[in-house]
């Protein structure tokens, strides 16, 4: 039997004793999300980018993500064995940098073993923001840089570990305890600043997002507010499910790990969070694969993940309806594609929302634009609209009244 | 055989044993043979035998296995034919069974059936359920030597087995011994400051004193016919 067999036989019956150790599969998903993500230069609700705030995130999680996937196979965790006995006699870990050095143990030949099949994880995580780069979901520097952090990190990692383990077959433990410490303390220290920055920004971006709807519909009842898919929404939500998840899978002492029902308990929310990501996801991609940009004279459709702009003259026809107590504004171009330009999906370029007053004042301009080119568009639910339009103020009014006097009803 | 060839070691300047040396040491260790290593504490028994076994690399000086130098490479083959027991060999979290399945993989010439038996005949055979933490220091001891002992090693570097044990458990822990020197041709180094518990039982004896091995021959040769003591022998 030489050392690589024996290392395999090793690695086996370490990660089956270790096997409720999954908190690095977690990490390692998550890190892709945000990954996923970063190509988009999202904007919070302050307007700020966060592309970059998220490949720094999410490198840190990956390369926590490979140190738990290395240390999972590097120490003995406490099993149900140590159930009822006092918690101050046993100890909760063994690491394997003590244990074995005094035993056969072939710490190349173990790391490379753990490396060799963390490959295919790796590749399939590269092949995914390839794709995503590739479907637009993010764009393909991006997608570039992330790779790149997807075998960097994850080697990085790889060679900390086997290193650390081999200078304690060969040296006293203090060098080691400085250096494994020290490592520790800065990926610690790295991802508590990542922390407490999305942490501010998980009490900036609702706050900001809540006083600018606040403002309008309880103190500002005169101007309508077509709610917008504001990307800041969802990054609320993603990266609060980060730092739950981090804290949530930081939790593995040995008293969680020896009550079933905390372990059911993480199941379950793991279970939660992954259903939580999925929804936020193909949200997400919808939001980003579906979607009008809006400018002053231009249309910009971005559909199944394709996007094309088009101007007034591709315009051949346009409708004005109610729907939800919004006004809808169905513009028909020349290829055929119909798309509802105020819809839920649209985003407003600042200066479109600098010129326009409301969205009455931008579909009165637009109709006097097309009727300008011999296309009168035609307005339903004329009345319903009048009595909502009633209920703001005199400028709203004055844009419905102008679609009206362009518009068939 | 174990081959060490003027050995010298020290601390460093940063660790609390600043001033400890170890220095030219050179013996040989064979198989089929107990070996002592007298000193008394700090003298450099712990060191020297680390340097035999690989857990520290010497500052000068090399140690042969079969003749080849020891080098990171050929470690793992050096210690599947070389055992050593000190501590933290085992995880503490563990049942006995459970460390014994482990670490057993490593060691394919681990005799399951004879560690068995001489766990029976160390007295402590119904313990394979215990929790590792939760052993006395004898039943430690005793666990570990047999678990040495059963992987048929050709080479048993011992650091202070008898260290803390009770009379009883001494006497238990030299016959599992002996038997490992008789049934396999295990060649032993033992460190001890304890002479009176090894000298029937060695044949060869080398004396440490401050970082310098001061004497080394048979047992006659050392320590006479039984009648000096560690203070005699550092004189």
């Amino acid at each position: 039997m030489d050392n690589r067999e024996i290392m395999e036989r090793l690695r086996k019956y370490v990660g089956e004793r270790n096997r409720v150790l999954v908190g690095w599969m977690v990490l390692w998903a998550t890190a892709v999300i945000l990954f996923l993500m970063t190509g988009r230069a999202l904007q919070n609700a302050t307007g700020e980018s966060l592309q970059w705030f998220y490949y720094g995130l999410g490198c840190v999680l990956l390369f926590m993500a490979s140190k738990r996937y290395f240390k999972k196979y590097a120490k003995i965790f406490a099993g149900d064995e140590v159930k009822g006995l006092d918690a101050s006699v046993v100890l909760s870990e063994t690491d394997f940098s003590d244990l074995m050095k005094t035993h056969a143990f072939d710490a190349g030949t173990y790391y490379g073993i753990l490396m060799r099949r963390l490959l295919p994880l790796m590749a399939g995580s590269i092949a995914v923001l390839m794709v995503g780069g590739a479907l637009q979901v993010t764009s393909l520097k991006m997608a570039g840089f992330a790779a790149g952090a997807m075998i960097l990190f994850p080697a990085f990692a790889c060679f900390l570990e086997w290193r650390r383990t081999a200078w304690r077959m060969t040296h006293a433990a203090s060098a080691t305890r400085i250096l494994d410490g020290a490592i520790d303390s800065i990926s610690l220290f790295v991802g508590i600043i990542a922390g407490c920055i999305a942490h501010v920004m998980i009490a900036m971006t609702p706050i900001t997002y809540l006083h600018k709807v606040t403002l309008m519909k309880g103190f500002d009842q005169q101007v309508p507010v077509r709610f917008s898919t504001n990307a800041g929404i969802l990054t609320v939500a993603f990266v609060v499910a980060v730092v739950l998840l981090s804290l949530m899978v930081t939790d593995l002492s040995r008293e969680t790990l020896l009550s079933i029902w905390i372990k059911s308990r993480k199941w379950i929310t793991i279970g939660l969070f992954v259903a939580l990501f999925l929804t936020f996801g193909l949200l997400e991609y919808k939001m980003f694969n579906d979607h009008v940009r809006l400018t002053e004279n231009d249309f910009v459709v971005k559909s199944g993940g394709r996007e094309k702009a088009y101007d007034l003259n591709d315009v051949t026809n346009l409708r004005a309806y109610c729907k939800d107590d919004s006004l809808c504004l169905e513009v028909t171009f020349l290829d055929g594609v119909k798309v509802n330009v105020l819809g839920s999906v649209t985003e407003e370029t600042k200066a479109w929302g600098e010129r326009y007053y409301s969205d009455y004042n931008y579909a009165a301009e637009l109709a006097e634009k097309l009727s300008e080119r011999g296309i009168i568009g035609t307005l339903e639910d004329a009345e319903k609209l009048q009595k909502i339009v009633d209920g703001y103020d005199r400028e709203c009014g004055e844009g419905f009244a102008r679609m009206k006097e362009l518009m068939i009803h | 055989m174990i081959e060490a060839r003027n050995l010298s070691f020290g601390y460093g300047k940063l660790r609390m044993k600043k001033d400890f040396e170890l220095r030219d040491v050179s013996l040989k260790i064979e198989p089929g043979y107990m070996s002592c290593l007298l000193g008394k504490n700090g003298a450099g028994k712990t060191t020297l035998l680390s340097l035999l076994y690989g857990t520290l690399v010497p500052k000068s000086g090399e140690v042969l296995w079969n003749g080849k130098p020891l080098n990171g490479r050929t470690l793992a083959e050096y210690r599947r034919e070389v055992a050593y027991a000190g501590e933290d060999w085992c995880a503490e979290c563990m049942t006995v069974d459970q460390n014994v399945e482990m670490l057993s993989i490593l060691y394919p010439s681990f005799d399951r059936k004879y560690f068995d038996e001489l766990m029976k005949v160390a007295g402590i055979g119904g313990i394979g359920g215990k929790v590792y933490e939760t052993l006395s220091r004898g039943e430690r001891v005793k666990t570990e030597i047999s678990f040495l002992l059963a992987r048929r090693p050709k080479i048993l570097l011992l650091d202070e087995p008898l260290a803390n044990v009770d009379p009883v458990f001494k006497v238990d822990v030299l016959e599992l011994l002996q038997r490992g020197v008789a049934e396999n041709e295990t060649g032993i180094l033992i460190s001890t400051h304890l002479v009176d518990e090894i000298s029937d039982v060695v044949d060869y004896v080398y004396v440490l004193e401050q970082g310098k091995l001061t004497q080394a021959g048979s047992r006659f040769e050392v320590l006479g016919e039984g009648e000096k003591n560690l203070r005699d022998l550092m004189k």
